[in-house]
């Protein structure tokens, strides 16, 4: 029958059995695959069915066989072995999927195979038996003997093999997928680890402060009182060290029933009786084992077991001083469990083997604690160190610690504790091998034990599980070992979340850049597997092998690529997103790579060429509702800037960047000349109308607007312009012949919402043109506010505000050339005094300081103003003088009036000097108008200095009226440019917003 | 708002709004329906202010009414707006000189300072939380700017208007007719009457709790403005109404009536009492709210009540 044993020898030969493996099932499998009729045999097995030539039915078969959770190891390695021989025939099945898996074996040979098998299986003829033999020696390996004498000298070099190449390191673990099932497993492993490694750390402190402080000294003090003797020793002098410890060991409380001559017994006996007590205790599974088998529980006990040994004959060898080291003591420990395990082999889920293993456990587990001791007879060492001081019962000396206490490393014992359960397993394999075979190989397999543990995992604990359950392929067990720490900490944290209450858990937010990872990583992830699998496909060969490794970087490469593993599942645990294809996605005519959009889009979008490049879209020139709305956004700005320095310093807070500079303004980056032509089509007038709701809403105090407010707002706008449109066309198609074009107008807006023209004048009126000079009002005394505090803050009291204030309170109250009597008030009759006292001049002396610094703020920043406009402002165009003879006809006799009443003398020009233009300012102010304070400023002046030597207040009025009229000239204007903006739909959205 | 329900429903200011409707330009003795229908309208129009101030002081998180909560639900009226701020200013004022009594000298001298005001008293600026420049003056403290602000202007202003309105009426008034106006004028929703106001307006349902006496006091003024644009633009509809439906003789009739102005002429032309069919056409004027959005796209548009 054609059994693989081809693939079982090429397996063997190449080492990649170890990728499936664990030891213990490798000794199976190599033991098995040595020669070809062990190998029948094995895979015959009385655990198999007859029908062994098909892998797949078989493995089913098993598994509905031995679906119980315990089964035993040794049919856990039957499988795994047929698992692995299965695995090899993947890519015969699937043949279009080269990278499917890891063949790892020559595909010729299995094609071979295969092929001999259909052959077999259509004729069953004894001659074509025949010839699938031959076929099958000619197919082997050249470097593979068929020979099972050639065999046995193989596999001691193999193992020597082993250890030069790991070829654990191999095992890809990527394609585990991550279940919770294993956190289980991983938490109680890792808090049985934290304790463990928190008491050893406990226990190598101790040793070190031995080690450091005590030395000797501490050593030869009895156990029990080290501790005391290692306080005492840090205060005392060192001279009366001698004396106390002599005193200490004369007080020695109760000395131990272990007490003894031997050096190091009391220490090991105490520390073996303490384990024998836990054993005794661990009572949910230690019954079975307190007392000797009864002949009567079974009749056949003594027949199959030779050396039977429970934990009560222990007890009394303790007692009777028979064990000499910790060696014998857990030999006798380790052969009760696996008594047990011989004895109760029939059911594999018996309950006897489970209170065994983990009985076995637990011996493990406590026989780390006990230190490595072998008594040793007091009377030699006494005789071999007579010279050196004593102690005078000469308990220990400090040779003691030379010859006779070895103390082992931890790291060592669970690597013995291992190799001798590595045994116990093998005690067990009699039960399918039952057949005389292996039983010859037991020195073969004694011999190649010895070397497992180099390559051996650092057990798991899940291994020693109460049952044999099945604990996962090496490629799991590996996955397990590697993912270890990260599950636990995953673990615990999720745990510890998951104490809080809902709303106070962690949020587990996928940022931008752990997707953007994440994808990374995958993609990186499937390049490295496919080159991991194509190499082991590569590598099959042993010679093809040797060939490449000439092709060394690249072989680096892999090393580092194998070496690393990708494990999604605990790195993101926000989510991992597979990598899906992105449809081409376009910016302009340019493909971009999807990547790139998690990225900045300023970035991209710059070499577009932007909506405001265009010359045709800038205004060409700005109404005056406009630049004031620019004004008032700029005026507001400031004031935010202030009101936030200001709270800041009252805080305490002195961060002066400012914030506002955050953003940059837009800087044009295409040439005038390189731009596409302009088309005003929808879209590129949706966003012209956008940038206009955007300033109106800066303009009514916001700073920032997310993109879908400003979009829903615009998309408002757009639709109500879109309305006063239909109607106005509706109302001129209809009564164009019996309206006026006001009267339409007025109709068409009376159906949208505006009642009133008023209502328009209202708005301008109020909410630009007052707000604006609020606005600016504000911003002045904050500023000056904010100075003054600055100031304060600096420690130079404003000296000169208050020589000012004096200084005028002094010139109002006569005081001003001190003693000179200026209101002659000694003429009075008033001696002494020389002015009125401020304080009746100024109640308001009192008042703080700030206060009435701010109240001098409007008259001095007067003074400013101008100058802060010159640069802030365009410079208004020039009032010409009119020349008289250039006028028309009709304005002739209008300017010649004029003249004749002086009206058009210029200001500077005039004898007598008019009312200031302060004045003006602040009647103008007390009736309630700032204007020429404010906004206004810009245009008014050159209209002022026209104003004849009339009284102040009638100049203002005629200013007023003016103005006034100017003003219903340009809503008027503005409305028509409204009506104008409408048919062209939002190509002058700025000027129909305001 | 309709007669039938006024039916079951006892009118308790009949007297007040014939008297408002006196002031306003009504004859001395309207009409029983006119009167009550204008009560039931402002009695609606009262409750739906309560209501959604109620709901305006929950927005603050807050169960008591403040002032601010009324004064927010006219926001757009600015005439409103102005005059009431008007009034704040000086009960804050008068509020405070009561709590603390200045010296005699102190508000001579302070008198004698800031001409300019003319009230004698320090005045606090009452600022609206929804006006967004008073966020940013609010680092300011003791912003004390002696100029006159518009708005209060503008306050000033409507009331230099209707008081030359009242003068102008009265103007031919004899004495007692002017004792009777002067009475009139005096008419209150709330003065000295806040039991009946809130009985009347149901309160106690709407509001749980005691309403402070500016809220009241702005509530009353509310009412009375109601009243008065019912009536003035009643009256003005009814005039629209009656030189529509004037036919030319009797146009003529008035010319010539108006031409021979004797001693014992006929009396010219009796003004007859607004119907409720006035006041129903100022209502639904006053109700009416443009719906621009809706322009073109059909389907039933449902509105608030406006508030008048």
């Amino acid at each position: 029958m054609a059994d693989y044993f081809d693939i079982a020898q090429s397996l063997l030969l190449n080492d990649r059995w170890k990728l499936w493996l664990s030891p213990e099932e490798g000794i199976v499998f190599i033991n098995a695959a040595k020669d070809q009729a062990k190998w029948t045999e094995f895979m015959k097995g009385p655990q198999v069915s007859a029908d062994g030539a098909k892998e797949e039915p078989e493995h089913s078969q098993g598994g509905s066989r031995f679906g119980g959770a315990s089964v035993s190891s040794s049919t856990i390695a039957n499988f795994r072995i047929r698992e692995m021989i299965f695995e090899q025939l993947i890519p015969e099945l699937y043949p279009d999927r080269k990278d499917f898996t890891t063949a790892l074996v020559d595909r010729d040979s299995i094609n071979d195979i295969l092929l001999a098998n259909t052959l077999k299986s259509l004729s069953n003829g004894n001659g074509i038996r025949k010839q699938t033999d031959v076929d099958d020696e000619y197919d082997e390996n050249s470097d593979v003997g068929s020979d099972g004498d050639q065999q046995r000298q193989k596999v001691p070099a193999f193992s020597t093999l082993t250890e030069e190449v790991d070829v654990k390191m191999d095992i890809p673990i990527d394609d585990m997928y991550y279940s919770y099932d294993y956190d289980v497993e991983a938490m109680d492993y890792m808090t049985s680890l934290n304790e463990r490694v928190s008491r050893e750390e406990l226990e190598l402190f101790d040793h070190e402060n031995d080690k450091t402080e005590a030395d000797e000294m501490t050593k030869e003090v009895h156990s029990s009182l080290k501790y005391l003797f290692m306080v005492v020793n840090k205060q005392a002098e060192p001279e009366r060290l001698q004396n106390i410890k002599t005193l200490l060991d004369e007080v020695r409380p109760s000395r131990s029933k272990w007490h003894s001559e031997n050096i190091g017994q009391e220490e090991l006996y105490a520390a073996l009786e303490k384990v024998l007590n836990d054993l005794k205790n661990y009572t949910a599974h230690s019954f079975p084992f307190l007392k000797p088998v009864a002949k009567r529980e079974a009749p056949d006990y003594y027949d199959v077991i030779k050396h039977p040994m429970d934990l009560g004959t222990m007890t009394t060898k303790l007692n009777n001083h028979q064990y000499q080291s910790k060696a014998q003591f857990s030999e006798d420990l380790y052969l009760i469990w696996s008594n047990c395990m011989l004895y109760n082999t029939i059911p594999p889920d018996n309950i006897y083997r489970r209170h065994a293993t983990a009985m076995r456990r637990k011996t493990t587990d406590l026989l780390k604690k006990v230190p490595d001791i072998t008594i040793i007879k007091s009377r030699a060492d006494e005789e071999d160190s007579d010279d050196e001081e004593e102690t005078p019962n000469g308990v220990a000396n400090d040779t003691s610690n030379e010859n006779g206490i070895s103390v082992t490393t931890e790291q060592d014992r669970p690597a013995q504790v291992d190799e001798k359960r590595s045994a116990s397993v093998l005690s067990e394999i009699p039960e399918y091998a039952g057949s005389p075979a292996v039983e010859e190989h037991e020195a073969a397999l004694a011999n190649d034990s010895a070397h497992f543990p180099d390559t051996m995992t650092p057990a798991p604990p899940d291994e020693t599980t109460e049952e044999a359950i099945d604990e996962g392929n090496i490629q799991e067990r590996r996955w397990k070992d590697v993912t270890m720490q990260y599950r636990y900490e995953l673990c615990s944290k999720r745990r510890a979340q998951l104490k809080r209450p809902f709303p106070e858990r962690q949020a587990i937010v996928p940022t931008r850049e752990s997707l953007g990872a994440s994808v990374d990583d995958e993609r990186e992830y499937v390049r490295r597997n496919k080159r991991r699998k194509l190499a082991y496909s590569k590598f099959k060969d042993p010679c093809k092998r040797r060939d490449s490794a000439m092709n060394l970087s690249e072989d680096e490469e892999l090393e580092i690529a194998l070496e690393e593993s990708f494990l999604p599942e605990l790195k993101y645990t926000s989510g991992c997103v597979p990598s899906l294809p992105y449809p081409p996605f376009k910016i302009g005519n340019r493909v971009v790579d999807p990547s790139q959009l998690f990225e900045d889009p300023s970035e991209l979008l710059r070499t577009q060429p932007s909506l405001s490049d265009f010359p045709e879209i800038r205004p060409k020139r700005k109404g005056i509702l406009n630049s004031q709305i620019d004004r008032n956004i700029k005026d507001l700005q400031k004031v935010k800037e202030i009101h936030a320095k200001i709270l800041g310093r009252e805080s305490g807070v002195t961060d002066e960047t400012p914030w506002r500079s955050l953003v940059k303004p837009y800087q044009p980056c295409c040439s005038e000349t390189s731009l596409p032509p302009f088309t005003l089509n929808s879209a590129a007038a949706a966003d012209v109308a956008k940038q206009s709701v955007a300033k109106l809403l800066m303009h009514s105090g916001f700073d920032v607007a997310s993109e879908s407010a400003l979009c829903t707002l615009t998309d408002t706008f757009l639709d109500y312009f879109h309305n006063i449109g239909k109607t106005l066309r509706l109302y001129m198609d209809k009564f164009s012949k019996t309206m006026s074009p006001e009267d339409l107008l007025l109709h068409a807006l009376q159906e949208n919402g505006v009642e009133n023209v008023n209502q328009l004048d209202t708005y301008i009126r109020h909410d630009i043109e007052r707000y604006g000079d609020k606005l600016y009002d504000l911003r002045r005394k904050m500023s000056y506010a904010y100075k003054d505090m600055v100031k304060r803050a600096d420690g130079e009291l404003e000296e000169d505000d208050i020589d000012v204030e004096e200084a005028a309170d002094d010139f109002m109250s006569g005081n001003f050339f001190g003693d000179l009597d200026m209101l002659s008030l000694r003429e009075l009759g008033i001696e002494g005094i020389t002015s009125i006292p401020r304080e009746l001049w100024s109640k308001k002396a009192d008042r703080p300081i700030r206060a009435r610094v701010r109240r001098q703020a409007p008259q001095r920043e007067e003074e400013n103003a101008p100058i802060e406009e010159a640069v802030g402002k365009p410079s208004t165009i020039p009032w010409r003088p009119v020349d008289i003879h250039k006028v028309i006809g009709l304005l002739r006799p209008f300017y010649d009036r004029k003249r004749a009443a002086g009206d058009m003398i210029e200001d500077e020009f005039k004898e007598q000097a008019g009312p200031s233009r302060a004045k003006i300012h602040l009647s103008q102010a007390k009736v309630g108008r700032k204007r020429s304070a404010g906004g206004g400023g810009g245009d008014e002046p050159p209209k002022k200095k026209k104003k004849g030597p009339d009284p102040a207040l009638k100049a203002q009025r005629e200013a007023e009226k003016q103005r006034k009229a100017q003003e219903k000239a340009n809503r008027l204007k503005l409305k028509e440019e409204q009506v104008k903006a409408k048919k062209g739909k939002g190509k002058k959205a700025g000027q129909i917003a305001a | 708002m309709s007669s039938k329900h006024s039916n079951h429903r006892q009118p308790l200011y009949q007297t007040e709004i014939q008297q408002m409707m006196y002031v306003f330009g009504e004859v001395t003795e309207p009409l029983e329906e006119t009167t009550l229908l204008i009560e039931e309208i402002v009695r609606s129009q009262m409750i739906e202010i309560i209501v959604r101030a109620v709901q305006q002081a929950a927005k603050r998180n807050s169960r008591f009414l403040i002032a601010e909560d009324l004064i927010f639900l006219i926001r757009h009226d600015r005439q409103k707006v102005n005059t009431l701020r008007t009034f704040l200013t000086y009960k804050d004022a008068q509020k405070s000189a009561k709590k603390n009594p200045a010296p005699v000298e102190q508000i001579a001298d302070d008198e004698g300072l800031d001409d300019s005001g003319g009230t004698g008293m320090v005045r606090k600026k009452i600022k609206f939380s929804w006006d967004i420049i008073n966020h940013y003056s609010s680092v300011l403290e003791d912003d004390d700017d002696d100029i006159v602000d518009e708005d209060e202007q503008q306050a000033y202003e409507y009331q230099i208007a209707r008081l030359k309105t009242a003068d102008e009426v009265t103007r031919t008034m004899t004495k007692e007719e002017y004792m009777y106006y002067s009475e009139c004028r005096q008419a209150s929703f709330t003065y000295k009457k806040l039991a009946r106001f809130r009985k009347w307006c149901e309160m106690g349902t709407y509001y749980e709790n005691k309403p402070i006496a500016e809220v009241i006091d702005i509530l009353g003024f509310l009412a009375y403005e109601m009243v008065s644009k019912l009536t003035e633009t009643g009256l003005k509809i009814k005039k629209e109404w009656d030189e529509r439906k004037m036919d030319e003789k009797e146009k003529a009739k008035r010319v010539q009536e108006k031409k021979n102005v004797g001693l014992f002429a006929k009396p010219t032309h009796e003004q007859k009492p607004l119907h409720p069919v006035h006041i129903h056409e100022a209502f639904r004027r006053l109700q009416k709210m443009s719906q621009p959005m809706s322009n073109f796209r059909g389907g039933l548009v449902r509105t608030n009540l406006a508030l008048i």
